[in-house]
């Protein structure tokens, strides 16, 4: 448990670095932007102008200290119970985004009033669309062709070939529509980014085409190429985790490891890619001095993009970023946002009533014409005729388990299971509690307690009744040890 | 051949395009032969229907200002030579806008010069 703490201590320090990064970029003056809003260098060196980015800085610190802080302690409740921890966090990580974003609002807005009221412009306004006409030619052969997807695709495919990895996929309808399921969307999801980022509208830069064409290329070939290769990395990655399945007949902690390492890997590769093409695009728009300015400030007057003359449905974010922004003037970037935030607070919701009856509804056994085991998300029942044997044993067998589906804390394991290289299991143990029963049936073994001192003698002798199988009483010697033994 | 539409104008955005492409011929930052984007990769680059932009296509080729080839795209027109229907629509223009400058007291040496500045840009 220590462990996944300072895990995700480490992700939350990770997150909030993002942030400082990404938040304090806006306040430095770039690209004749500065908090999000347009203004020439003589305006920006003003006084009033500067007093707010001060402001802006200072509060942005405040805020970035206490994340950071909040962050770590938001992980001591982990101990205690995963359902308050995870309310906890949830709360934590919106906070952080809605203050941090709440900060860079407020400022904007300051700074774009004081714009106002100065009635300073800057360029061409944002109705005008400037085009050019040999940037909008050459844009087709910028991006490289989407078929240099087909590897990665090809790559996390190559298992089915193994008739091992096929039957381990059609033992388990649901373990397979999970695994296939999250490859397609993952592969969809690196498609779409590179649609998104690679194929977008060429932007004008400058009065000189030969930079537009440079910046361009630098951005949209930039961005294919990364969007490819990770997913071709991505791809191995699911290789690693398949091959032991195929080889081993499950899934090692070396490969789960490897896995997340390869993930963040990822992440860490795409961040400072995006940066290097960033860096290398300002850096031609820096030799360039025919900028074409464009002030489009009214449009992000509230903080996000609303303009009913572009077209657009996704724009380049402000705030000196690369990340891509809804124009809400379209009705299906509501649409989609509303489902998006919808969809979170649904699963968010779900997850935390899993999660708190797991935690404080306890597992409730009836034997009457079967088993009945009556336990949160994960119920089952057990004809009697399919029971092969009973036992009552002080704790669990010392074997190597893999969840398949369920929740496994200090406080109890619940759901299926796999024994490595014997078979399915199931768990309705509260850890710290005994005796358990363990009832095998020809196609897994079940394993449950009580926190209620007595629960599990009474269902162990009802069982022995109703099926009127002998077997071996509490603290028995478990006979086939050897055979749990990995 | 950089150019700007106003996506709010009255002005409908084909007859932009049209107007926006008939000044760079004019001006000679488009030069004959030289190509033209597709009228989908305009079309994206603009951010509306193919459609529109085809129209503004279409009426530069009806207007013969440039060559549309289905397999190499479109081009800037050869320079032609002024024939009497295109000197007949000009003059009819020219005199809305001697009536309109008229209108608005403007002597005749101010209006040629305008004349002149517009040509010689």
């Amino acid at each position: 448990m220590i462990v996944v703490m300072i895990l995700i201590g480490l992700t939350n320090v990770f997150i909030v670095g993002c942030m400082q990064v990404a938040y304090r970029r806006a306040g430095k003056y770039k690209n004749s932007m500065i908090i999000g809003v347009t203004l020439k260098e003589e305006q920006y060196e003003e006084r009033e102008v500067q007093q707010i980015v001060a402001a802006y800085k200072s509060a942005f610190s405040k805020v970035l200290i206490a994340a950071y802080i909040t962050g770590v302690l938001v992980m001591l409740p982990m101990e205690w119970y995963m359902s308050i921890w995870l309310i906890l966090y949830m709360i934590w990580i919106f906070g952080i985004i809605i203050v941090i974003q709440w900060i860079y609002i407020k400022y904007h807005k300051k700074l774009y009033a004081l714009k106002k009221s100065k009635g300073w412009i800057c360029g061409n306004v944002a109705k005008e669309i400037t085009i050019d006409t040999k940037l909008s030619i050459a844009k087709s052969k910028m991006a490289v062709s989407p078929w240099y997807f087909l590897p990665s695709v090809i790559i996390v495919c190559l298992p089915l070939l193994s008739s091992k990895f096929r039957i381990y996929l059609s033992e388990d309808i649901e373990v397979a529509a999970i695994i296939l399921g999250t490859i397609v969307l993952v592969k969809a999801a690196y498609l779409l980014l590179y649609y998104l980022f690679a194929k977008r509208r060429s932007v004008v830069y400058s009065q000189n085409t030969e930079v537009n064409i440079a910046c361009n290329r630098v951005t949209k070939r930039g961005f294919s190429i990364l969007f490819i290769m990770a997913s071709t990395v991505d791809s191995i990655s699911f290789l690693v985790l398949f091959w032991d399945q195929i080889s081993l007949g499950y899934i090692s902690n070396i490969s789960v490891i490897l896995f997340v390492v390869i993930q963040m890997g990822i992440v860490a590769g795409l961040i400072v890619a995006l940066c290097q093409i960033r860096k290398k695009r300002d850096e031609i728009r820096k030799a360039d001095d025919t900028v074409c300015m464009v002030d489009e400030d009214e449009y992000w007057e509230r903080g996000f993009y609303c303009n009913p003359y572009d077209n657009r449905l996704l724009v380049e974010g402000r705030d000196n970023s690369m990340h891509m922004e809804f124009n809400m003037a379209k009705k299906s970037a509501w649409v989609i946002t509303g489902t998006i935030i919808l969809g979170t607070v649904g699963l968010l919701i779900w997850i935390f009533v899993i999660t708190l009856r797991l935690d404080f509804v306890e597992t409730k056994y009836i034997v009457e014409d079967n088993l009945q085991i009556a336990a949160p998300s994960y119920s089952l029942t057990v004809e009697f005729e399919d029971i092969i044997s009973i036992k009552l044993i002080e704790e669990l067998p010392e074997v190597k388990m893999s969840k398949d589906n369920g929740a496994a804390t200090d406080q109890y394991s619940i759901g299926r299971f796999r024994i490595r290289n014997q078979g399915r299991c199931w768990l309705y143990v509260y850890h710290g509690y005994s005796p358990i029963v363990e009832v095998k049936t020809a196609e897994a073994t079940i394993y449950f307690n009580s926190k209620t001192e007595g629960v599990a003698e009474e269902c162990y002798r009802q069982l022995q009744e109703k099926t009127g199988l002998k077997t071996e009483k509490v603290g028995a010697v478990y006979e086939d040890k050897d055979l749990w033994l990995n | 051949m950089i150019f700007s539409l106003n996506m709010s104008s009255e002005t409908p955005i084909y007859v932009q395009i049209r107007n926006q492409i008939v000044l760079g011929i004019g001006r000679g930052e488009l030069l004959p032969g030289e190509p033209l984007p597709t009228v989908r990769q305009l079309a994206e680059d603009i951010g509306i229907n193919n459609m529109t932009v085809n129209k503004a296509y279409q009426i530069l080729k009806a207007e013969g200002y440039i060559v549309i080839d289905r397999r190499r795209g479109a081009k800037v027109a050869e320079v032609q030579k002024s024939d009497t229907e295109f000197k007949e629509a000009l003059k009819d223009k020219m005199e809305l806008a001697a009536a309109e400058a008229k209108a608005h007291g403007m002597d005749f040496a101010e209006f040629l010069k305008l004349c002149e500045g517009a040509y010689e840009k």
